[in-house]
């Protein structure tokens, strides 16, 4: 990276007794740029940003935000940053406005200025005249959106956003998208962390893959797909499969990785145009009662396949049994 | 200070957004006081009517003085009496005290009239229950008629001893007329003494009547107990915060953990010492109960009591993990601190060991600074060993609290 990065993350490992939530952590990201963590629950992500919002100390490594050490200078640097947590962090009971005049004085800001930033942040997030109502009274996406706006404030350096969209319905998560784009087009840095792929692949310029506290691939879209060197991917939604036919797939020097999921199979393909009759022959001739089959361009599940041989949304359904 | 002053404002800006605390909070204990200080208040019976007791009586008189002496205590308008009839009577109203059947009995002996016509000294017989106070007040009033009796006895015998000392023995129409005259006079003159003694009241306090007794104990005892029950309440707000992460964002902006700390003490001690000035304004203008001489005693007394309180509330706060427990942790602490420390009744009234426990809380000493200054008349030195102890209170339940405070 040619210019300086405004967060920059050494080595950073956080234990909890024998736990290690995050393990030799390390990534830069640049002023104006998306950066995405994206992992499955349980990976590491939120300890990532507690750390780097100051509220948890790491065991080793460094983390700083504008230069600025997160754990030597702590005070400083959350004066840098704005953090929007998962949860709906706010005061219920006050109205919009209220929160975010309180929310405006923890950062130092007084009097008209905090009026005025106020008055713009409700514009902002389309909130201007349900500012004097209770947030209690809003609906699930509007107070995401002032819980947004709370982060705002003080145009901090950097903004945090940490799976700002879990729990929510697929308009309202569109909106909240919408408008962290719009706020990166004006300038805004944003981190942000989601187990959703297709979040990641529509917001982040570049994306760290974290698993099990590592972070396990950081870059681009393009060039975290073009590094599992697959040139497309096989979906086959399908019942009656099992492992024989599976290892006979993966076993294939055309494919480089091949997982099940509870409805069906994922293949990538490293080369050859021509492999989709082979694959349908072979799961027919095996009894496979196929419903359909996708042939697509390699995606961030992709990587995620090839890097730890599991589908993401089925590390996430694992991870939350497991809690 | 200014983040103090801000979190602090906040957080009584979310606490007056809840109705139903600011319901508990002026409200409750403006009821609570006006019930508990009506029933204080003495009286019994309703209606100014004065207050009767029962006593036994064994008549056991030949003569007719006996009868006389019942009927000038019936008089009295303070005694019912209770006849024993039969035989033995003096016996019988003897094993009806001593069985607890009844608490007080006057027995009259059978020369009762004669011993007074024969002007020899004459006793008659109180039994009383101990374990009962009814027992005291009908001796007094029995005492006081008999007292006015024996003064109408000498004035007669005085005036017909002066009379046979100038005109020799009166006849005895002429004996009994002056006999008549003389009880009478006696009679109306003792109704209106020459001799009485005048209480003038005299600086700040005086007034032409003096407080109801009643909310007199009752104001600053619902002021302690509501400032307690309301204060510990307060600690499910810190778990709510807690849950729902309002605690941790606050670490992520640039405020020190001491000033969150802090300012959760702060504004809970400012709420307990605006609920506790309300309640004392209220409690002088609606019930007329007398403070006591300083303002400025009271405002400390006060002041360390509320902050030993927003310390035991913040450190409950930080200990419990659910506003569930927190808010039945607050009550049980608070009602029983309220029964031990004389809240309910005074200490003065309770055994030794109940009244050393009830120094082992807050609310104990609190209640002796409250009763030194409002009615034993101190100023704010006779106070200071209570609001030394509430102060060390408040210092160690806030460095509990700083200890265990959590944010997640």
């Amino acid at each position: 990276m040619s210019v300086e990065p405004i967060i920059r993350v050494r080595n950073l490992v956080k234990r909890y007794g024998e736990l290690v939530a995050v393990d030799a952590v390390s990534f830069e990201v640049a002023k104006g740029e998306i950066f995405g963590l994206l992992g499955p629950n349980g990976a590491g992500k939120t300890t990532i940003i507690s750390i780097l919002s100051c509220i948890t100390s790491p065991t080793s490594g460094s983390a700083s935000i504008s230069g600025i050490d997160v754990v030597t200078d702590s005070l400083t640097a959350r004066s840098r940053i704005g953090v929007v947590p998962q949860e709906i962090a706010l005061y219920a009971t006050l109205s919009a406005r209220e929160n975010l005049m309180f929310w405006g004085r923890m950062y130092g800001l007084r009097d008209r200025t905090l009026a005025r930033r106020v008055d713009e942040l409700l514009d902002v997030v389309q909130l201007s005249d349900r500012a004097s109502n209770r947030i209690d009274t809003f609906s699930g996406g509007m107070k995401r959106r002032i819980n947004i706006a709370a982060g705002l404030l003080h145009r901090p350096d950097v903004l945090f956003l940490d799976e700002p969209t879990v729990g929510i319905d697929p308009s309202t998560r569109r909106s909240i998208l919408d408008l962290v784009k719009k706020l990166n087009t004006e300038g805004l840095t944003v981190l942000y962390t989601t187990h959703y792929l297709e979040e990641a692949e529509f917001l982040c310029d570049r994306v760290g893959i974290v698993d099990k506290g590592k972070m396990i691939a950081v870059g681009t879209r393009d060039e975290l797909t073009e590094s599992i060197g697959a040139t497309g991917v096989i979906e086959v939604r399908a019942d009656g499969l099992d492992d024989a036919v599976v290892d006979w797939l993966a076993s294939l020097p055309e494919i480089s990785q091949a997982a099940r999921s509870d409805d069906g199979l994922t293949l990538n393909v490293v080369r050859g145009a021509n492999l989709l009759p082979t694959v349908v022959d072979r799961l027919t001739s095996s009894g496979v009662d196929i419903h359909s089959v996708d042939v697509t361009v390699p995606n961030l599940e992709s990587v995620f396949l090839h890097l730890t041989g599991k589908r993401l949304d089925e590390e996430n359904d694992e991870n939350n049994r497991r809690d | 200070m200014r983040t103090i002053y801000s979190i602090a404002a906040l957080n009584v800006r979310v606490l007056c957004s809840d109705r139903s605390a600011l319901f508990w909070l002026l409200v409750m204990p403006i009821a609570f006081t006006f019930v508990a200080g009506i029933a204080f208040s003495g009286g019994g019976g309703g209606d100014d009517a004065p207050v009767r007791y029962a006593l036994t009586v064994a008549n056991m008189d030949e003569g007719g003085r006996g009868e006389e002496l019942l009927e000038a205590i019936v008089q009295s308008d303070e005694i019912d009496l209770l006849m024993v009839e039969g035989d033995g009577p003096d016996e019988e109203a003897r094993l009806l005290i001593e069985d607890g059947d009844r608490s007080a009995a006057l027995v009259i002996p059978r020369d009762y009239s004669e011993k007074l016509s024969a002007q020899d000294p004459v006793e008659l017989t109180f039994h009383r229950n101990p374990e009962r106070m009814n027992p005291l007040v009908t001796r007094q009033a029995v005492e006081r008629v008999i007292a006015k009796l024996n003064a109408e006895e000498l004035a007669e015998r005085a005036i017909v001893d002066a009379h046979e000392s100038v005109r020799g023995t009166p006849p005895p129409a002429k004996e009994l007329e002056l006999a008549q005259a003389i009880r009478a006079f006696v009679s109306e003159e003792l109704e209106r003494p020459s001799m009485t003694v005048a209480v003038e009241r005299l600086g700040r306090s005086a007034r032409s009547e003096m407080p109801d007794m009643g909310f007199q104990h009752s104001s600053p005892a619902m002021a302690l107990m509501f400032i307690l029950l309301n204060g510990l309440m307060l600690s499910s707000m810190l778990v709510t915060e807690r849950r729902e992460k309002t605690l941790a964002r606050l670490l992520t902006a640039p405020v020190r953990r001491s000033e969150i700390v802090i300012a959760n003490l702060a504004w809970r001690f400012v709420v307990g010492t605006l609920q506790l000035w309300f309640l004392i304004g209220f409690g002088a203008l609606a019930f007329g109960v007398d403070w006591g001489d300083s303002m400025l005693a009271l405002a400390i007394v006060g002041g360390a009591y509320v902050a030993a309180v927003a310390g035991l509330s913040v450190l409950i706060g930080s200990l419990s993990r659910s506003s569930r427990r927190a808010e039945t942790l607050s009550l049980v602490l608070s009602l029983t601190m309220c029964a031990l420390g004389g809240l309910w009744w005074p200490l003065e009234i309770t055994p030794k060991a109940y009244q050393t426990v009830g120094h082992f809380i807050p609310t104990g000493w609190a209640m002796d600074a409250m009763h030194n200054l409002m009615s034993r008349g101190y100023s704010l030195s006779g106070a200071m060993p209570q609001v030394l102890v509430l102060l060390g209170f408040a210092v160690v339940f806030s460095a509990a609290a700083v200890a265990a405070f959590r944010y997640e």
